[in-house]
């Protein structure tokens, strides 16, 4: 059952993959000229099918795994990150259907397929359950939360696309500057999975000697251009290259802190290689490529679309991620609320969210302010997954 | 505002104006009122208390700290004396509960209740008690029309009222006129949000009341019986145990527990679990900690020329008795060092209280009498000072002994946050998922003209209008493709 | 035309509780909640309720109209064994005031506690804090950590360390 699982899963990559890249296609092709519209209007609709067969092959793959392992997959990053991906794929396709606007697949479905692979970064294997998450609240709260964080990543596609959008007709510089960081974020995210992903497949590990703390090892899975300290130059080797080339410095003392600046400087050379590739294939900026993308599109269905995915994740988000949290964190700590730095941050993430709802309210911060917070609402949401646990610990150490 | 059923703008009706006209006349309490009535207030309070949580998660707060230096010097030499001073003074560092973090708290809970209240009423008039027959003009002017012409030109609105009572509207006819709505809650949604985060406050708030919430930690022995603070019972711990999954890793943490009342009866009987606290009068009793040490050893005395036992003891090591009995011999505990060691002077002593090395002081005395005194080391019987008294101390068996953590709380305010909960989540879920839709409907020469109104999913409303104007009149309504979003 | 009165009720109710709540910030001293910190002066002393060796009860409470000082000590830790002789001493000299002397030690072996009594001769109670509940209470960190309580159970003074006589005798002084 395991096996079949992970067959299923490689399946849903797949078709989130092929469903991303039709509709890719689908806007390039609608850019070009009328007499490809047809052909294009045909990818969009099965990029959709594609997409919602993924959304099915994976579910299944859940359920698989639920099955052979005995215990809801709901318990470590990979199951977390998997069943995050599955619910922006869902609520993608849910809400896509509504609207009937196929151009929402070519920002949405990318979100999908970073979410899983990054899933797929993290070990498989099921393992038992330790006494702190015995408890149904375990599904409970991480579902319920991811499904609501699923359709704020909608939203946040819908926004991006009304922020593309609208520049041309009006925009501040800060806003300028603020999209193309977004779009070079996006490409580090992606260079951070090309090489994690890829070195995973190439069986990359290189443990060094780390005095730094108490002569442990770490333990490296891409080529090691800072070591720890008390590592040199020839402890790895990548390409003839001898490596380590630098140590940590010696203030990061923090557990797998040299490991986690090495990861770093992989990414940012990485994201930045295939930034750099993106805008020579361009020929610009990639928020020109955006706009030209969502040129003609209407904007107030764009932000009908990003408020939509709001309204319909905030109810479902308060109640995994704070009412549920709550209740749970009662029974297991003995106390409601602890300031927990991912209590906090679900927090920071439920306040926003009730800003922007508010601001939808109030005359003249209901535009592109209202969509810029719909925006940075989905990254605050993904710090809350993965730079707590990166960069902050607390109680809710079962993440790392 | 459309509220009262007579402003001609319906698109507008949850728009507020952001800036407040500040007319002259008004006082402090007015304008204290107008403060907090305002949303661009309790937005811009939101987004100031996010960020501001945002601060306290990456400075390091002093209830994580683990440090025996003041948290003033700790965080001089931290963050600098200038920058750390200024931290710590500003209360960055206990930031949930600085005066200004609670202020900014204070004022959101006003917002609420104010916010609450200047729209509560005119929307209970308007949604509760409806103007069926508005202004001509208003209902030309809704955002969404269709029209149809009726079968039966003497009675027009008998067709409308049955599709729109079949979908489940609340119809009603005035003066020839009809209005009909559905899904009302949705209004309260947002009200009964604000309802259940205030009952959240106040049971957080409910802390401070004395006697309303305590939070201890003890430890219990197993088959101890130890006071449960702020109570007056106690818990006996029969045992705890902890199994391992094969990796290792942790599988259960358990305490059989006992609740006694003060003459030692038993009152309940109940395992104490990670995620499944004890509760016993509002008091609850979570597995949050345990330490095994070594507890007990089994000795054996023996006459040293001829090796031969004499009788065993059960020597308690966590607290030895002051008198043992092996077979006519008494064995007097004189002094006690749990984890021995010497110290700076050369004496003995112990280096902590826990059960590392014991070193027993023993008293001896024969049947006829005669008393030795030697020491005993339980993990290295062979270390003795006087190795010339007749009988030797042989160690047969070491025992652990298990001691569980149990962290003791009470909070009154749980239930009110519980209740406070409840209704956050109807009152979200109401707000997000029940949109109002309302219909005016009138005579206009040979039709009938049905405006639609809705507050949520402008889309659905219009799809809605569309089978309902094709239902009634094919020929005038004829089904259109739904919009697509992107321009040809 | 003013708000209708309601309005401005609930507006003077809430202005109010602000303004009190801004006076108690003012008026109230910068509280830290950092472990070890210990419990801040002026404040209640916790109860307790703890027996000696002997089978003695002690409750703090029992003790009002008395000024106690508690010494939270260990018969393992070297500085609290050195200012033993200086309590004994001082205990001697002020008992005729009803100066009181509760040394609570951190939940060691009977035979340990009363063999560090009888060598070091001390005539003052020593209860015994079996579950660790009291020192968490006064939130002990370092050993020896002394509080000074006045006749009506209110902490006036916090002595973490080997006390000497200069500082000892002050603090006495403060809850006589």
């Amino acid at each position: 059952m395991t096996g079949l699982s992970s067959y299923l899963f490689f399946g849903t990559f797949a078709a989130y993959v092929i469903s991303a890249v039709l509709y890719v296609a689908r806007i390039t092709l609608r850019r070009r000229d009328e007499k490809h519209f047809e052909l294009a209007d045909r990818l969009g609709a099965y990029g959709f099918k594609v997409a919602t067969a993924g959304v099915v092959l994976h579910a299944a793959a859940i359920a698989a795994r639920w099955i052979a392992s005995g215990q809801v997959p709901m318990s470590n990053m990979y199951e977390y990150m998997s069943f995050l991906g599955w619910s922006v794929m869902l609520f993608f396709v849910i809400i896509s259907f509504w609207y009937k606007l196929p151009a929402l697949g070519a920002f949405v479905a990318p979100v999908g397929v970073i979410v899983i692979a990054y899933a797929s970064v993290f070990p498989t294997q099921v393992k038992p359950l330790v006494p702190a998450l015995q408890s149904y609240w375990l599904p409970l709260h991480v579902s319920t939360a991811a499904l609501g964080e699923g359709a704020f990543a909608v939203s946040f596609g819908a926004a991006v696309m009304y922020l593309l959008r609208v520049r041309k007709e009006h925009s501040e510089p800060w806003e300028e500057k603020a999209l193309e960081f977004f779009f070079y974020v996006s490409t580090l995210l992606i260079g951070f999975l090309v090489v994690a992903l890829g070195f995973k497949l190439g069986g990359y590990e290189v443990a060094l000697t780390n005095i730094g703390q108490g002569n442990g090892t770490i333990l490296y899975t891409l080529p090691p251009f800072f070591g720890p300290i008390g590592s040199s130059p020839g402890d790895a080797s990548f390409l003839g290259m001898s490596l380590p080339f630098f140590t940590a410095p010696t203030w990061m003392n923090g557990i797998d802190a040299p490991k986690k600046l090495n990861t770093l400087v992989w990414t940012i050379m990485a994201g930045t290689l295939i930034y750099g590739l993106l805008r020579v294939i361009a020929k610009g900026p990639l928020r020109e490529l955006g706009s030209r993308a969502v040129a003609g599109m209407n904007p107030k269905l764009l932000d009908e679309v990003s408020y939509r995915g709001i309204a319909v994740g905030f109810p479902i988000f308060t109640l995994g991620a704070i009412v549920f949290a709550m209740i749970w964190a009662q029974k297991a700590w003995g106390s409601y609320w602890q300031w927990d730095p991912k209590e906090t941050w679900a927090l920071i993430s439920w306040l926003f969210y009730s800003g922007y709802l508010h601001m939808r309210i109030v005359r003249g911060w209901e535009g592109r302010a209202a969509a810029w917070v719909a925006a940075l609402g989905w990254v605050l949401i993904l710090f809350t997954l993965v730079g707590v646990n990166l960069l902050i610990s607390g109680l809710h150490s079962y993440a790392a | 505002m459309d509220e009262m059923g007579v402003a001609p703008v319906a698109a507008a009706e949850e728009e507020i104006q952001t800036a407040e006209t500040r007319k002259p006349g008004k006082d402090i309490l007015d304008r204290t009122w107008d403060f907090f009535a305002s949303v661009p207030v309790a937005t811009v309070l939101l987004f100031v208390i996010a960020a501001a949580s945002v601060g306290g998660s990456l400075i390091e707060q002093e209830s994580m700290l683990s440090t025996v230096q003041a948290p003033g010097d700790y965080y001089a030499a931290r963050y600098g004396p200038v920058m750390g001073t200024v931290l710590f003074k500003t209360g960055m560092t206990h930031m949930y509960s600085s005066w200004w973090y609670l202020t900014l708290l204070f004022m959101l809970g006003i917002s609420l209740i104010i916010c609450s209240l200047e729209r509560f009423v005119p929307l209970w008039k308007a949604v509760q008690r409806p103007n069926p027959a508005p202004d001509e003009g208003f209902v030309r002017h809704l955002k969404n029309h269709f029209s149809f012409r009726p079968h039966q030109a003497d009675a027009p609105m008998v067709a409308l009222a049955e599709a729109l009572k079949a979908r489940r509207y609340r119809v009603v006819e005035k003066d020839g006129r009809l209005y009909a709505d559905k899904g009302r809650w949705g209004r309260w949604g947002p009200y009964i949000t604000h309802i259940g985060l205030i009952l959240v406050l106040v049971g957080a708030m409910m802390r401070a009341i004395p006697g309303a919430y305590f939070d201890q930690f003890i430890w219990v022995r197993d088959g101890e019986i130890v006071k449960v603070p702020n109570t007056d019972f106690f818990i006996q711990s029969e045992k705890f145990v902890a199994e391992f999954y094969d990796s290792g890793a942790p599988k259960l943490y358990k305490t059989e527990a006992r609740i006694l009342d003060g003459e030692g009866k038993e009152l309940l009987r109940h395992d104490i679990v990670m995620n499944e606290p004890l509760t016993f009068r509002w008091v609850e009793l979570y597995q949050s900690s345990f330490k095994q040490e070594l507890g007990k050893a089994i000795v054996s005395l023996n006459e040293r020329e001829s090796g031969k036992e004499i009788g065993t003891f059960e020597l308690d090591l966590l607290q030895p008795k002051p008198m043992y009995e092996v077979g006519g011999y008494k064995i007097r505990v004189v002094d006690y060092f749990p984890d021995f060691g010497l110290d700076s002077a050369g004496k003995p002593t112990s280096k902590s209280s826990q059960v590392n090395n014991p070193g027993v002081v023993a008293e001896i005395t024969t049947p006829d009498g005669n008393s030795f005194t030697n020491w005993y080391f339980v993990m290295y019987p062979e270390m003795e000072f006087d190795p010339s008294i007749p009988v030797k101390f042989k160690t047969l068996d070491m025992g652990v002994v298990s001691t569980t953590g149990l962290t003791v709380k009470m909070d009154l305010g749980v239930p009110v946050i519980y209740l406070g909960l409840l209704i956050v989540t109807l009152g979200t879920f109401a707000t997000f998922y029940i949109p109002h839709r309302r219909y005016w409907a009138m005579v206009e020469g040979p039709k009938v003209l049905v405006g639609g109104w809705t507050n949520r999913n402008q889309g659905s409303l219009v799809s809605e209008m569309q089978r309902l104007g094709h239902a009634l009149d094919p020929k005038t309504n004829p089904l259109a493709d739904q919009m697509e979003g992107e321009e040809r | 035309m003013r708000y209708p009165t309601w309005k401005r009720l609930t507006s003077a109710t809430f202005l109010t509780l602000l303004a009190g709540w801004f006076l108690y910030v003012l008026l109230w001293p910068n509280q830290s909640t950092a472990a070890g910190t210990g419990i801040p002066i002026g404040q209640a002393a916790p109860d307790f309720e703890l027996q000696t060796v002997d089978g003695q009860v002690y409750r703090l409470s029992d003790l009002k109209g008395k000024p106690v000082m508690l010494n939270f000590f260990a018969t393992w830790c070297p500085p609290c064994r050195a200012e033993m002789p200086l309590l004994e001493e001082t205990y001697k000299e002020y008992k005729d005031q009803g100066f009181v002397i509760v040394a609570i030690n951190l939940n060691e072996a009977d035979v340990a506690i009363t063999s560090f009594q009888q060598k070091l001769g001390l005539t003052f109670p020593i209860v015994v804090d079996k579950s660790d509940a009291v020192s968490r209470a006064y939130d002990i960190v370092p050993l020896p950590t002394s509080y000074f309580v006045d006749k009506n159970g209110i902490v006036q003074g916090l002595y973490k360390g080997e006390i000497r006589k200069p500082q000892l005798l002050e603090l006495i002084k403060k809850i006589l």
